[in-house]
């Protein structure tokens, strides 16, 4: 797949690449340090203790417990949905949600979160992390429940 | 703290939708408001620190330089500071430095930001990437979207509630309403509050801060010096500061700033003091969820009863502590980079009893507490009358 495709900004990093293959297979990678073992996501390819660019990708753990989420309903210029042109129109959107589960291990993962309404989240409910294939053929992170 | 180092001259500038003003033009306001008080003219002064959060919103390159030429202070130096929201506190941290080091005298700390030259959106996207931009915007995160997720950790561990959160803003409205600097002067009521639209769940706009132009300036000057102009000095006791993960999500506890109970020890520890020696605060109320875990982080109150705290409108004036009652960021506006500057200039004004109707009487101890981004660096500055 293209980068440009992709919907997290990773195009011009060092874990672009394998992140991305991995993604599109299914998996979220995050990186090892082969040195000392320290584990990370967001992956990185350098140590930050061992000063090392010698990392392995690794699958994360992907059940935890939800920390916290929120429901952006307004948006960022990115995301920005344009004024309508008829008069007296409205904008209205219905933004899906965004969360941050703690995996095992401690990792902390933000993805969407489209399969459950906003008002039936709760803190400290169980999802699991999961590569997702847009419509538009990007790739991006979601949390379902688990 | 070893050397010692006071205010001696402190203004803001009318903050606002500035249309009428540049970004040059309204740090001028602010300085010769800060020198005028000061009783000096700029020749008197020795260095100069400038914090200016993001060249974005003023689509210069060194918008600092553009204003140190504009007060025509060359060929004196000029430097200049960023951590986001936060860029006045850390600017008055090198102002301090400056002069503890013995490089100057008397120093100009300016802060300023025009805000209000790009759209909305626009803004929000400048201020969403001010968290991680790779690995949390991507996910439409914004400015508000991370402290709703730290709002609903909250409420999630200790019960706090929209009611609650829309207090504080009840609370920064009304003294707002009593500033006639302050961008929007106008009270609004709890039901306003909660029935205004979602901006990012659970926030709602009177949960939200305002995107402002404006400007402050402080002038510091040495233990030498400061008995030499026109008011009492107002010491700096404490400098606390500290930072965190850029990811919300790899905090230690997303209901906590951890950089401000760090920072907010150190200020404390530096001025021999703890937090119910303070008479009043400014605290960074960027959001209504802020300033509760504010009360919290800094040991106002005990962690979690921050809700409470202000539901027993404990942070109204004749309260256990007064809080922003110069209408906070929410009310009064958030320059970015003038705010952490503004908040001192509230602090040396209530020290002095100059704030009329929302003076709070007696003040002799005050503390400015000044968030960048979502708590990714923190300021707690402790300053004593004389």
């Amino acid at each position: 797949m293209e980068f440009k495709d992709f919907s997290l900004f990773i195009k011009n990093t060092k874990i672009g690449t394998p992140f991305a293959k991995a993604l599109e297979s299914g998996k979220v990678f995050g990186t090892r340090c082969q040195k000392c073992g320290r584990m990370f996501f967001p992956p990185r390819p350098e140590c930050p203790d061992c000063l090392e660019e010698d990392m392995a990708y690794v699958e994360i753990p992907t059940r935890g417990r939800l920390l916290s989420y929120t429901a952006i309903f307004v948006p960022p210029e990115h995301y920005n949905v344009s004024p309508p042109k008829m008069p007296f129109a409205k904008v209205t959107q219905t933004p899906c949600p965004v969360g941050i589960i703690e995996v095992e291990g401690g990792l902390r993962v933000m993805g969407w979160i489209p399969d459950v309404d906003l008002k039936a989240l709760k803190v400290g409910d169980m999802f699991e992390v999961r590569a997702r294939n847009l419509k538009n053929g990007q790739l991006t992170i979601v949390l379902s429940p688990a | 703290m070893k050397k010692k180092v006071a205010i001696v001259g402190a203004a803001q500038g009318k903050f606002g939708a500035r249309g009428d003003a540049s970004h040059r033009e309204l740090a001028f306001e602010a300085v010769a408001g800060a020198l005028k008080d000061a009783g000096i003219r700029l020749s008197d002064v020795d260095s100069m620190v400038t914090s200016v959060a993001a060249d974005e919103f003023s689509f210069s390159l060194q918008p600092s330089a553009q204003m140190h030429d504009y007060l025509e202070f060359y060929p004196k130096a000029n430097f200049r500071v960023e951590g986001a929201c936060a860029s006045g506190s850390m600017a008055i941290r090198v102002g301090w430095m400056t002069i503890a080091s013995g490089l100057a005298d008397v120093v100009l700390v300016l802060g300023a930001e025009k805000m209000t030259e790009v759209s909305t959106p626009q803004a929000t996207e400048i201020m969403g990437k001010g968290g991680d931009a790779i690995w949390e915007y991507p996910f439409g995160m914004t400015f508000p979207g991370y402290y709703a997720m730290v709002a609903r950790a909250h409420m999630a561990t200790f019960g706090t509630t929209e009611e609650q959160l829309a207090m504080v803003a009840v609370k920064n409205h009304f003294y707002g309403s009593q500033n006639p600097l302050a961008h929007m002067q106008k009270e609004i009521t709890l039901e306003q509050a909660l029935k205004s639209f979602m901006v990012a769940y659970p926030l709602k706009l009177y949960d939200c801060s305002l995107i402002t132009d404006g400007a402050a300036a402080v002038i510091l000057a040495s233990e030498e010096r400061a008995g030499d102009f026109a008011k009492p000095p107002v010491w700096i006791e404490g400098i606390g500061t500290a930072t965190d993960t850029m990811r919300i999500s790899d905090r230690e506890s997303i209901h906590t700033l951890k950089a401000t109970v760090v920072a907010g020890k150190e200020a404390y520890r530096h001025a021999g003091i703890g937090p119910d020696e303070i008479d009043v605060a400014t605290v960074h109320d960027c959001f209504t969820i802020a300033e509760i875990c504010a009360y919290e982080d800094l040991g106002f109150c005990p962690k979690g009863e921050g809700g409470s705290f202000i539901e027993d409108r404990q942070t109204y004036i004749g309260g256990k502590i007064p809080v922003n009652v110069d209408g906070g960021l929410k009310s009064k506006g958030h320059p970015i980079g003038a705010t952490g500057v503004s908040m001192a200039v509230e602090i040396v004004k209530q020290l002095r009893g100059e704030c009329g109707t929302r003076q709070v009487p007696g003040a002799e101890v005050g503390l400015t507490h000044n968030v960048g981004g979502s708590g990714q660096v923190v300021g707690v500055t402790i300053y004593r009358k004389d």
